[in-house]
């Protein structure tokens, strides 16, 4: 005697015999992904600003400057290759929180996905605060 | 300076990898009293330093699924808040108020190395209790962590733990997942006031990346305990120098 439910129609049939797939679960697989691009992203260009300082010769000086000014010729490799790192580092966990963002919202999770939302909102707001004087 | 500024930050994060605290309460402290820097430059090049740490980590804790993100996330509305407020302040407090709050803040640390280690349970856990508690101490840390330059995770942990009900290792991981987009919140906030030092925030987050690796790996092979009392002395010793600072006695 079979033991599995018989399906009521042909919708039902086809989803008892699909695996589930927990949306939840791959998102946050993926979500470790960025997160360690991130930190190897930022990691690779420090190096590369401190290599850079050393076998030229260029101290590496300087504090953060507005990002507009990266290509404008103002600063020297060193000062942008170290900025840069540091905008990967610190940008990775706002990646992450947006990810979280879609993550929520396709797993079915809208209050938890405005949450998110409000977070980044949060975030974003504080990137653009400190140069208002 | 270079080196050293690379040897401070791998120690930093060793210690924070192998006493499980954010390297916040380790670096600002050599930063300020070894290198002479002003508490905000030392809070801004901190703050990246526990994003390092925190994201480094937390894809090992994502993958395990021990973060309990949809918490994190509804707590960390608060934090951030918390956070974006503290930055905004930091620079027009005194530096004897930021030395003062310092010192105050070292007091959950302490804490921390001193507790006897939680009894494990099984990593379940029902709907977390005390919400409203819980919203206002991610605030506070979250000023906190702002101002200073810290994480605040020795705040929040025992908030979770104790007053939520959350298991510690849930917490533990929970607080990670958080402690990093709290600093990120106010790290641009000094970045864009030009307090951000290039010189300073790059060897000294390489040195943290680079610790915090060591640290995870020595750490099965290390008695912390004995570790975490050394340094509850040594936590001790530097928060009564930053209060004696403060209160303008040295």
């Amino acid at each position: 005697m079979s033991t599995r439910p018989e399906p009521d129609s042909r919708v039902e049939a086809i989803e008892l015999q699909a695996p589930t797939r927990d949306l939840a679960a791959e998102g946050e697989a993926a979500l470790a992904l960025v997160l360690r691009g991130g930190v190897a992203v930022a990691t690779v260009m420090l190096v590369a600003a401190l290599v850079t300082s050393i076998y030229l010769g260029v101290p590496l000086v300087g504090h953060t400057f507005p990002v507009n000014e990266l290509f404008t010729g103002q600063h020297d490799a060193v000062q942008i290759l170290a900025q840069l790192g540091l905008l990967a580092l610190c940008v990775t966990p706002l990646l992450r929180v947006a990810f979280s963002v879609l993550v929520f919202g396709r797993a079915g999770e809208p209050r938890q996905a405005w949450i998110a939302a409000g977070v980044l909102c949060l975030l974003i707001l504080g990137m653009f605060l400190g140069a208002v004087e | 300076m270079l080196p050293l500024l690379f040897v401070s930050g791998f120690g930093a994060g060793g210690l924070g990898a192998l006493l499980g605290i954010g390297g916040g309460v380790v670096l600002v402290p050599i930063l300020t009293l070894g290198f002479g820097l002003s508490m905000q430059t030392a809070a801004a090049v901190s703050l990246c330093s526990v994003i390092a740490t925190s994201t480094g980590a937390a894809a090992t804790y994502v993958r395990d699924g021990r973060c309990d993100v949809r918490l994190g996330m509804t707590l960390e509305l608060f934090t951030v808040a918390g956070a974006i407020l503290g930055s905004f302040a930091a620079p027009f407090l005194p530096k004897s108020a930021l030395q003062i709050l310092f010192a105050v803040a070292m007091l959950p640390a302490l804490r921390s190395m001193l507790a006897a280690p939680p009894v494990e349970s099984d990593g379940r856990h029902g709907p977390p209790q005390r919400m409203p508690l819980g919203c206002a101490a991610s605030f506070g840390a979250g000023a906190l962590s702002g101002t200073l330059g810290i994480g605040g995770g020795a705040i929040k942990v025992p908030v979770m733990t104790l007053a939520m009900g959350l298991p510690f290792k849930v917490a533990t991981a929970t607080s990670n997942f958080m402690i990093g987009v709290t600093a990120a919140a106010s790290v641009f906030v000094y970045a864009n006031r030009g307090l951000l030092d290039l010189s300073v925030a790059t060897p000294v987050v390489l040195g943290v990346l680079g610790g915090a690796t060591a640290g995870a790996w020595l750490m099965p092979r290390v008695k912390t305990r004995l570790l975490k009392r050394i340094f509850a002395v040594v936590f001790l010793c530097i928060g009564v120098e930053m209060l004696l600072r403060g209160l303008g006695v040295r």
